[in-house]
């Protein structure tokens, strides 16, 4: 099978979109806008519509993927692992319905990951350490979780989905790491579909130990020059490269373009970053998913062919 | 090392409001500045300023008063 690296990732977004400076004429002010996008970063957001379901996001950002990769086989799918926060249905888990609605070899290894911003990141590792080959799949509907327009939250997130499809045989998982911070779980979480952040913890938790465990792995591997982070805001965007500016790396964005997708970020990032930009064979990229935890997981990637 | 002159006039940039409007009891929430965005840039000011030094106080963001911030600042050896 022919199977380019660039390829490997199909994503989607919601169908609706939002015009944040509108929300904010109509909600709050246009002074109150111009201050908070400067932290936030996304001027449009993509909101699923009332009946579209994160499956239903999952299975257009397989179709973008199929796109590309017309002769694509599902038999070359051993394990199919969909990380969600926001299932379908409470039970079963996303992973059943896609694996149905695809047809896929009934053998095949389902998993459900609850994870949230590190959900890519965890899968990878998870699918690494797996038999055979996996199709990673995010997607979320985060604004089902935001009953009412608000200045934390509605900001900052989109309805996205994504696919990457992990072939042994063109990527190694070099190494894992992780943190989560205990008892910190009331600082951004969802009860009875009401989504709540508390934007100074996330800040700090970033502030100290995303870019500390981020430190310690650089100052290791000096030969990595690509970072793909999670894209949570433009001002945790901005903090990141301020603090990690004496290293010699790349760090792409798009938090502007399209807001935070929370598990498919990663996928979308890198789907863009790929369209313009080749990873060389040997290539080891640094992933870096952190949030709802709070936690982060990070990994080395080595791009192999 | 800062001093707490420096401090209000962190605050007062950070909030983009004159420094006479900045006292040691100025909380977060009592002017329309000072909201979690503000909160936000006040942390990344002081962070800046401290070269990095600031990240390093657990619960810093927790600091609700400038009293509060230049306590917890000078208890870590970052302020006068």
């Amino acid at each position: 099978m022919n199977f380019d690296f660039q390829n490997n990732f199909g994503v989607s977004l919601g169908e609706i979109k939002i015009d944040i400076k509108k929300k904010y004429k109509e909600k709050f002010s246009i002074r109150l806008y111009n201050r908070t996008i400067n932290k936030t970063g996304p001027k449009t957001l993509y909101h699923s519509a009332k009946h579209t379901s994160s499956l239903d996001l999952a299975l257009g950002a397989y179709q973008n993927f199929i796109k590309k990769n017309k002769k694509f086989q599902t038999k070359n799918i051993h394990n199919l692992i969909f990380v969600t926060e926001t299932n379908k249905f409470d039970f079963p888990g996303n992973s059943f319905l896609f694996a149905s609605a695809l047809n896929l070899n009934p053998k095949i290894g389902l998993y459900d990951l609850n994870f949230g911003c590190t959900g890519f990141v965890e899968a990878l590792d998870l699918a690494y350490n797996l038999h055979g080959n996996s199709l990673i799949v995010c997607a979320e509907t985060y604004s089902k979780h935001m009953r009412v327009f608000n200045r934390s939250t509605s900001s900052l997130f989109s309805d996205g989905g994504s696919i990457f499809f992990l072939d042994k045989n063109k990527v190694k998982i070099i190494d894992t790491f992780r943190f989560f911070k205990k008892n910190s779980f009331n600082d951004l979480f969802s009860k009875e579909k009401k989504l709540f952040m508390d934007g100074k913890k996330v800040f700090e938790f970033v502030n100290t130990e995303v870019v500390s465990l981020l430190f310690s792995i650089l100052r290791k591997k000096k030969n990595i020059k690509l970072l793909f982070n999670h894209q949570a805001s433009l001002a945790v965007e901005n903090l990141i490269k301020n603090k990690l500016s004496k290293f010699d790396l790349i760090i792409p964005s798009n938090i502007k373009k399209i807001g935070n997708t929370v598990s498919s970020s990663i996928p979308h990032l890198m789907n863009e970053y790929l369209k313009k930009n080749k990873i060389k064979k040997n290539t080891e990229i640094l992933l870096c998913g952190f949030g709802v935890g709070l936690s982060v997981t990070a990994v080395i990637l080595k791009v192999l062919k | 090392m800062l001093d707490k002159d420096n401090l209000i006039t962190i605050v007062s940039k950070a909030l983009k409001i004159p420094k006479k409007k900045v006292n040691m009891d100025l909380k977060l929430g009592e002017i329309e500045e000072w909201d979690s965005l503000g909160h936000l840039e006040i942390l990344i000011k002081i962070d800046k300023e401290t070269k990095g030094k600031a990240s390093r106080i657990k619960n810093l963001s927790d600091s609700n008063t400038v009293r509060k911030i230049y306590q917890n600042l000078k208890k870590n050896k970052l302020i006068k």
